[in-house]
């Protein structure tokens, strides 16, 4: 049943398969040549939206133990320095995850402001860490416009999990935080 | 608390933390070492990328092709203008053509009537991008060929007509090349006709930035801008792009490459020239064994010329 991907129900498995099949593929879209460098505005990082949309709405699909691999590929696959982008956004979507109770509530708004936030935390934790270890950090520029389009990304991501793949908030009553960790 | 009979909530919550906890110390000592042991660290990466992206080639070919047709779906409007302007520019072509194989006969005749040799160290082998692993962070492709086809770190990229960037990374398979663009590039460059010598920097963004200019005066905007070689970083007389000035009055570089379209680079060779540690060693040599051995003396300097043609053609 779609409906049940992630719960703590027998679904929980295909949750996962799909949560590794589809952020596979939006790290192998960023392979691909997107036209010139250096082109503004930047892609939005759709593999945050997908991780904290994911850990929001079915924890059980977005274990931490698939989530490492999955940014430590993206690190891998993206030139990035190796590690710390994982770092800090499995430690971003942790703290989602276990405020989470606070979102099913609320209307998306308080959601997509909170993503956000958590973005622009790991922005600027990102650009310390850089600095403190004396790498070349990304130019103003293309971090702040990497913020703007993940912001606008955001909501089409939602749409696409929630909508498309069925990885729906789940009604407060068929919680249960104790069993969903992960 | 908990027994192992008897896992309760609590107890699993608690093997999770300190998994978590793990994981994260784990990832720190990643990115220490990534920072520690730089050179090794990107070995490792690019030897992940040379096991799975050769793979990936047969998957990336169709998305990469449908692109293509998307994009090209997207002039399809402008076809008949397109049409017309690429009849009337293979016309001027023709001429050219015939031009450049008057010049390249007239070259070859006068370089055999002046004995001239070129330098034998520059030559190329030409490779197909396989995917554009760009990002904030770093511009760079990767392409198809690597240490097994013999590619070596420090080789200049360049596309049909200008220069792209450097080798950086080398697996068995593929090679990672750093683009002109990218924020780590730093390129010694000339630019025509004042024979500046300058350096090219990237920054992220499409024009890569002109530092170090000494006399603003002796450069214009449309100026030709070439590899001038210097600290064996390149072969010189690459051609790179043209001056332009951007709103600030910075000078920056727009690359005569193509980067919109990076689908096969070209790789030139170069093996430097030995550098000759202290000027007067050459002759010191020559001089060196006291013994009136007059003839001793053409050997050395023929010996030593064909470096300095090289080291002249580089």
């Amino acid at each position: 049943m779609i409906a049940a991907y992630g719960t703590s129900g027998g679904g929980i498995w295909t949750g996962r398969a799909v949560f590794v099949v589809v952020t596979a593929v939006l790290i192998l879209l960023y392979l691909f040549s997107f036209g010139t460098p250096g082109r503004q505005p930047p892609l939005p990082d759709l593999l945050y939206c997908s991780i904290i949309c994911v850990v929001v709405r079915r924890p059980g699909a977005a274990p931490f133990w698939l989530v490492v691999p999955v940014l430590l590929v993206a690190d891998i696959f993206h030139m990035r320095p190796l590690g710390l982008w994982t770092l800090i956004i499995v430690g971003i979507s942790e703290i989602a995850r276990y405020n989470r109770a606070v979102f099913l509530n609320q209307v998306f708004v308080v959601e997509w402001l909170a993503a956000m936030a958590g973005f622009l935390l790991a922005l600027g934790v990102q650009q310390i860490a850089m600095i403190l270890l004396l790498v070349n950090t990304p130019p103003f520029e293309t971090v702040f416009w990497t913020m703007i389009t993940t912001a606008l990304a955001y909501p089409l991501v939602v749409a696409l999990w929630s909508g498309v793949l069925g990885f729906r908030k789940p009604h407060p009553a068929e919680v249960d935080f104790a069993r969903d960790d992960g | 608390m908990a027994t192992p009979e008897h896992p309760s909530p609590e107890f699993g919550r608690r093997v999770r933390q300190l998994f978590l906890g793990f994981v994260l110390v784990l990832l720190l000592a990643l990115v220490l070492f990534w920072r520690i042991d730089n050179p090794r660290a990107e070995q490792l990466r690019l030897r992940v990328v040379d096991l799975v992206v050769p793979q990936m080639e047969r998957l990336l070919t169709p998305v990469g092709r449908l692109s293509h047709i998307v994009e090209d779906f997207q002039s399809y409007a402008q076809l008949y203008e397109q049409n017309r302007e690429l009849r009337r520019e293979l016309q001027q072509m023709k001429a050219w053509r015939e031009t450049a194989i008057q010049l390249d006969q007239e070259n070859a005749r006068l370089q055999h009537l002046n004995n001239v040799r070129l330098g034998p160290n520059l030559s190329y082998v030409t490779s197909e991008v396989l995917v554009d692993s760009g990002g904030p962070f770093q511009q760079s492709v990767l392409i198809n060929i690597g240490s097994d086809d013999n590619v070596r770190d420090g080789w200049a990229a360049m596309d049909g007509l200008g220069l792209v960037g450097r080798v950086s990374g080398v697996g068995r398979k593929t090679a990672r090349v750093i683009l002109l663009t990218d924020r780590n590039s730093w390129i010694p460059v000339k630019v025509q006709p004042s024979n500046s010598r300058v350096m090219m920097a990237g920054d992220n963004s499409g024009l890569p930035q002109l530092r170090f200019l000494q006399n603003a005066a002796d450069v214009e905007p449309g100026d030709r801008v070439i590899t001038s070689g210097d600290g064996n970083v390149f072969p010189a007389e690459l051609l790179v792009g043209r001056v332009v000035i951007d709103s600030t009055g910075q000078f920056r570089v727009r690359p005569s490459a193509d980067f919109r379209n990076l689908d096969f680079l070209r790789l030139v060779q170069a093996f430097p020239s030995p550098p000759i540690p202290n000027q007067g060693d050459l002759v010191a040599k020559a001089i060196d064994p006291p013994d009136p051995a007059i003839p001793a003396d053409p050997a050395t300097s023929a010996d030593s010329t064909p470096s300095d043609a090289s080291g002249g053609s580089e």
